[in-house]
């Protein structure tokens, strides 16, 4: 049966790579080995959003009995973002999981991720601080995504403050990204983050 | 979550190059081309890429959707409309198997419920004769029940057992605890029977207000083992305490009953008394400055304790 999914996988892949939205740039998928059960998906973050000139990059595992599962994604590229694990990257979408349908492909499951960016669901979370940001001040947490995108997908527009804050921390000794997480967590308050950092 | 709309708007623009009349597959995407002999069905309202399926990636899709449950209706991911899955007829002789294995499936749970409570009735009714042999005598017993009507003893003998731990629910010790607290500790003579500690003032209020709580969950806590084996041992322990203290009564039954309020009392003293001091110690309880004396004082202690638990207690200290 896992002919079934290599064979699928194969004309997926030319599906992508035939698709306008790698031509204009907006996904991406490379194999990552020749077994045709792992690939690695490239989206660039959409306008009018914090993740705006970011590039993420994603792990696709597919599983042998793919199409009947879905495939197994997530974000390597660390994001900030309501739906999507801050630590492990993992993402909660529908369609990944119970809502998944054979008749969807690698090309729409990632413009679904990409669409996703641009409409989070904080109702239904998989980063409850991230989400809880989301809603109670929705200001930073554009702010706070913005600076992630810019430190770890190579987005455009450096917040200087925040980029203070992690060095401030740094000279302490602390690593960069867990310094950077705990700043996030307790909404950029350097003294909430030190305190947590050092306990 | 991500609305599926926009996926689904994206997935029937999936394969533009493909012309609306060559069959392709949404599971294994493969086309008539592909494979000439293959069988295709159109399960759905879905036009369009989705329109069709081999039948073979459709069962094994609704396999997957099944789980096992070949009775659970599977929809179209897209339009949700509800697949039509039709079984070949067998003929009469397997529908009837079919009926029956059904009803088997349906009726053994309620059988086998009636078969334990049938059980456990008959467990009541044989504790009960052999409670009343016990009491009353072997021969007398067995003379009154051969007498008495089938049918109240039906009735009577599992009330034995029942009755028995109904009654052990119910923890008079504890009542007259209290009352013996409340109203006797004034009494200067009944101190001498039950010591009831002088705690002083306000720690003693708080003791007792949280003893009174410890006592209701204790009475919780009562574990059901406890109150099923000594509710159950109760009329022969009174018939072997009835045996040794009461000889002289002829009566069995008489004989019987004096053994068990012997027991229910002397037991009932004791453990009166032994909650009582544990009352009081745990109301005079202290705790010590944290001191080099005291502080070797405890160690000692726990390393003595320790040493009878575990022979490597020396490094402790």
């Amino acid at each position: 049966m896992a002919n079934i999914a290599a064979k699928r996988i194969k004309r997926e892949f030319k599906e992508v790579m035939n698709s306008e939205e790698v031509a204009g740039g907006y996904i991406k998928l490379a194999l990552v080995n020749d077994s045709w059960t792992e690939l690695q998906g490239t989206i660039v973050g959409p306008p009018d959003t914090p993740y705006e000139g970011g590039t993420f990059q994603l792990e696709i595992k597919v599983p042998e009995t793919y199409p009947f599962n879905p495939p197994k994604i997530r974000f390597v590229t660390k994001i900030w973002h309501p739906n999507v694990s801050s630590v492990t990257g993992a993402i909660c979408l529908d369609i990944l999981k119970d809502q998944w349908a054979a008749a969807l492909t690698l090309r729409t499951v990632l413009l679904s991720i990409q669409a996703l960016l641009s409409a989070a669901e904080a109702g239904d979370p998989q980063d409850a601080v991230v989400a809880k940001q989301y809603r109670e001040s929705q200001q930073l947490f554009l702010l706070t995504a913005r600076h992630w995108t810019n430190v770890y997908a190579g987005g455009p527009s450096a917040i200087w403050e925040f980029d203070q804050k992690v060095q401030r921390l740094l000279d302490m000794g602390i690593d960069e990204h867990e310094a950077r997480v705990a700043l996030s967590h307790y909404d950029w308050e350097l003294e909430r983050a030190t305190e947590q950092l050092f306990s | 979550m991500a609305s599926e709309d926009k996926v689904g708007a994206s997935a029937s623009a999936l394969q533009p190059t493909d012309d609306e009349n060559s069959k392709s597959c949404w599971v294994c995407f493969a086309t008539e081309a592909d494979d000439r002999l293959a069988a295709w069905v159109q399960p759905c309202k879905c036009i369009g890429t989705t329109k069709w399926v081999h039948q073979s990636c459709l069962q094994r899709w609704v396999d997957e959707k099944q789980r096992g449950n070949i009775t659970r209706k599977v929809l179209c991911p897209q339009c949700k409309a509800e697949y039509i899955v039709v079984f070949p007829s067998m003929g009469a002789f397997v529908a009837l198997l079919d009926a029956l294995e059904e009803i088997t499936h349906k009726i053994s749970p309620f059988i086998a419920g009636g078969v334990l409570l049938g059980s456990i009735y008959w467990i009541a009714i044989t504790y009960g004769a052999v409670t009343v042999m016990q009491v009353v005598g072997h021969r007398e017993g067995l003379e009154m029940m051969e007498s008495a009507d089938p049918l109240v003893l039906l009735v009577l003998l599992p009330t034995i057992p029942v009755t028995l731990i109904s009654a052990k629910m119910y923890n008079w010790e504890d009542s007259v605890l209290l009352f013996l607290r409340k109203y006797c500790a004034k009494i200067p003579a009944l101190a001498y029977i039950l010591p009831f500690g002088n705690v002083e003032g306000d720690r003693g209020a708080i003791v007792s207000g949280q003893h009174n709580n410890t006592n209701q969950t204790t009475t919780h806590h009562l574990s059901p083992t406890r109150i099923f084996c000594s509710a159950l041992l109760l009329p022969t322990i009174s018939t072997i305490i009835g045996k040794i203290f009461f000889r002289s009564v002829q009566n069995n039954l008489h004989r019987t009953i004096l053994g068990g309020l012997t027991y229910i009392t002397i037991k009932g003293a004791l453990k009166i008394y032994h909650k009582q001091m544990l009352y009081i110690r745990h109301s005079s309880r202290k705790i010590l400055d944290y001191t080099e004396t005291n502080l070797k004082l405890y160690r000692s202690n726990i390393s003595s304790n320790e040493a009878v638990s575990n022979n490597d207690s020396e490094q402790v200290i």
